[in-house]
């Protein structure tokens, strides 16, 4: 081609633009100094007037031509092509942001800002649906196995206990930087709350779906709920708590020669159920015995099992240590109120190991004597040291590790301190009262005490006291009520029982036969060696006693019953 | 076009008879033959349809228009290099039969020799035109039968506007050339 041979012309120069004078696209001052060039320019004259020519024939040879009659209006062509727009779809209306708007959006700016809000947002919500935790959890699973492989540690006997609340203790031992990073709780409340972390984290598995865990000795939780009040009791007094369990599962003879109330029930109801399993892992049944019953304690069975005690013989246990000499049954301390509240919660009954830490130190039993369990009263100590067989001389004395309470267990701690104060101080004071004769007085306390702290009982000694002083100030049927409880549950040496009613037998021979004559109170009672009645005859003599006895006896007859079982 | 683009099928018929001529005029003249520039005029006005969606009022409707029919007629172009060229002397359309040559000079206004002349001159100056190279032929055609501006032709094409005076120089030089050849016979037909 020519055209690319030849030098385009750089400088624009006045010919140039004849072509546009030619084609009529040059105006006003570019028209006019085109038209003075071309008067005095020769060559643009002969150009102009040469495509002036050309221009002319071309016109005139190439006219404009009509469309054929296929692409007219009424033509095949035409037809298609408007069926063919008529086809298309137009599009969705889509709204149209501002222009200034549309600018700020497409702003990187805005982009990036848009995407660190949506991660953020999504973070949010996955932190509150806990699946961070999760991956929290699974960061911190190195340490998982070192705890599977603990049970090889423990004793042979432990065996017998799933494998997760034998393995914890260690596990609290074994990682003192978590001891560190959580909060400074016992041991006992860290058995309790550690597996239930992992219970929670598999709480949707199946019962099926745990089992193969706690076989694999992985540190897994029974589905017993947390009770941290029940994990520092069992702390303190060495009670229900899972290292109790531990060690009367640790072959010690005491715990199968003479098993307690609590143990021979178990075994009652666990037996059963192992032998409709099938027979087999009994750690299972053991475990969804817990879940049925969570403040009933999982004893295990020994290596060598006793043939499992009947109902009837637990009874008949229970009654004989009711009636060992200096048994304090129904006189519930502090530690009795406790066993007590447990034993509300539950319909089972307070297992023996926990009858013994609740009994007041010095106790008659406390050291061992007749068929009370003795090992249970280590089981603090060695649930802490692992120390067996350790003789506990004050088993409810505050575990070294109380010092690590939290904040709100020692919140509790004080909250049972502070009642067990006010509940000696009203004891203290009633015991005066009825000492002083003042025995309406007295009662009143004790119905306060009852009010106030519903899982109180009088003690032995209390209801000796008020039965003493109600014959002393003539309240011989209130007396003689309180009596023939005595009698009815048994909670009393025969002998002092009987000192009572003679002394009440012979206050009413020696009052009745004054009483008709008169009906105010004695101005003078010289006889009577005891304190002047604050009550007044009438009150004596009314009915109002035989109501007060049936009010008590509804009272009695549970608190009895409830009483076997607590002491 | 913006119309039909929002869905009205009677402004893509407006748009039609608007453009139709001009383009079966321009695409007839690149081609030279009447059957394929009518399918190329229908080809362009489909391709219209297909495109309406991602119509921005961006440049000249008709520049993109003509864009569309220039990009059509180069591949067919290109398409029958090798092949032979439609004579002027061949039926165009359904014209009675009447050749290219006898459409360009009315015969009514026109003496018997004169229209002998015109006959002549016409055809001279069709294959002189048709003797154009494409890029020459093209912007000539844009410009004498189309009657764009050289902008709008520049744009079209895709070379700057003084590439395409340059072109349309040099075309109209060659044409010139041929004319030469046929003064006294151009000047008979003007006369």
């Amino acid at each position: 081609m020519s055209e690319a041979t030849r030098v385009e012309p750089h400088t624009p120069s006045p010919c140039d633009a004849a072509l546009d004078y030619v084609y009529g696209e040059l105006t006003g001052e570019a028209l006019t100094a085109f038209e003075a060039h071309m008067t005095s320019c020769a060559r643009c004259q002969a150009e102009v007037a040469s495509f002036g020519r050309v221009r002319s024939v071309v016109r005139a040879a190439l006219p404009a031509l009509d469309v054929p009659t296929a692409s007219q209006p009424m033509g095949s062509l035409h037809t298609q092509l408007l069926a063919a727009a008529a086809q298309r779809k137009p599009p969705a209306k889509v709204l149209s942001f501002p222009s200034r708007f549309r600018k700020f959006v497409t702003q990187p700016v805005f982009a990036m800002a848009a995407t660190f809000l949506l991660v953020a947002g999504t973070v949010t919500t996955l932190w509150k649906k806990g699946a961070l935790t999760t991956a929290k959890q699974e960061s911190a699973a190195p340490s998982t196995p070192a705890v599977a492989a603990t049970p090889k540690e423990t004793p042979a006997p432990i065996v017998a206990l799933p494998e997760a609340t034998t393995v914890q203790p260690e596990l609290a031992k074994n990682q003192p930087a978590k001891a560190v990073a959580e909060p400074p709780v016992l041991a006992t409340e860290k058995q309790h709350e550690g597996p239930q972390k992992h219970y929670k984290a598999d709480k949707d598995d199946s019962l099926a779906a745990l089992q193969p865990k706690l076989e694999g000795g992985r540190a897994m939780a029974p589905p017993k709920p947390a009770k941290p009040a029940l994990a520092r009791k069992g702390a303190v007094v060495g009670g229900d708590n899972l290292a109790d369990m531990v060690l009367e599962g640790n072959g010690t003879s005491s715990s199968t020669a003479s098993p307690s109330t609590g143990e021979q029930r178990y075994r009652a109801r666990l037996e059963p159920a192992k032998e409709e399993s099938g027979g087999k892992d009994r750690t299972v049944d053991k475990w969804q015995a817990r879940t049925d019953a969570p403040t009933t304690v999982v004893k295990p069975p020994p290596a060598a099992p006793a043939p499992p005690p009947t109902v009837a013989e637990a009874e008949k246990a229970e009654k004989k240590k009711a009636e060992a000499p200096g048994y304090a049954g129904g006189m519930l301390n502090r530690d009795g109120v406790q066993s007590q509240s447990r034993g509300a919660k539950s319909s089972e009954p307070m297992p023996a190991q926990q009858q013994m830490a609740s009994r007041p130190q010095g106790s008659s039993l406390g050291a061992g004597g007749g068929e009370a369990p003795a090992a249970p009263r280590h089981a603090a100590a060695d649930q802490r040291g692992g120390v067996a067989a350790a003789p506990m001389a004050k088993p409810a004395a505050p575990q070294p590790d109380a010092a690590n309470l939290d904040g709100k267990a020692a919140k509790r701690e004080e909250t049972a301190a502070a009642a067990d104060r006010n509940v000696a101080d009203l004891r203290k004071k009633a015991m005066d009262l009825a000492h002083q004769g003042r025995c309406n007085e007295a009662d009143e306390l004790f119905k306060k005490l009852e009010h106030q702290y519903p899982m109180y009982r009088r003690n032995m000694t209390e209801t000796m006291a008020v039965t003493h002083c109600r014959t002393q100030t003539g309240q011989f049927d209130a007396a003689q009520y309180e009596i023939d409880n005595l009698k009815t549950t048994k909670t009393q040496n025969n002998e002092v029982i009987t000192r009572e009613q003679d002394y009440l037998n012979n206050e009413r021979a020696r009052r009745v036969p004054a009483m008709p004559q008169s009906a105010t109170p004695p101005s003078a009672p010289t006889a009577t060696p005891a304190p002047a009645p604050m009550e007044s005859p009438s009150h004596n003599m009314s009915p109002p006693a035989p109501m007060r006895a049936g009010k008590k006896a509804k009272k009695a007859a549970p608190a009895a019953a409830s009483d076997a079982y607590s002491n | 076009m913006l119309r039909y683009r929002d869905g009205d099928v009677r402004a893509f018929e407006v748009l039609v008879q608007r453009h139709r001529k001009a383009i079966f005029n321009f695409v007839l003249r690149f081609v030279r033959d009447t059957a394929v520039a009518e399918d190329m005029m229908q080809e362009t006005f489909l391709r219209l349809v297909k495109s309406a969606d991602a119509y921005e009022r961006q440049a000249k409707f008709t520049t993109w228009l003509y864009t569309i029919a220039r990009n059509l007629c180069v591949d067919q172009s290109r398409r029958q290099k090798h092949r032979r060229a439609q004579s002027l002397d061949a039926p165009v359309g359904d014209d009675d039969g009447a050749a290219l040559i006898e459409m360009v000079a009315d015969p009514s206004n026109m003496g018997q020799d004169r229209k002998a002349i015109s006959r002549e001159l016409a055809g001279k100056m069709q294959k002189a035109i048709a003797a154009l190279p494409d890029e020459q032929r093209e912007i000539f055609l844009l410009r004498e039968v189309s009657d764009l501006q050289f902008n709008e032709i520049a744009e079209i094409v895709g070379v700057p506007e003084n590439t395409v005076k340059s072109r349309m120089r040099y075309a109209l030089e060659k044409l010139r050339e041929a004319l030469e050849e046929y003064r006294d016979l151009a000047q008979a037909a003007q006369s």
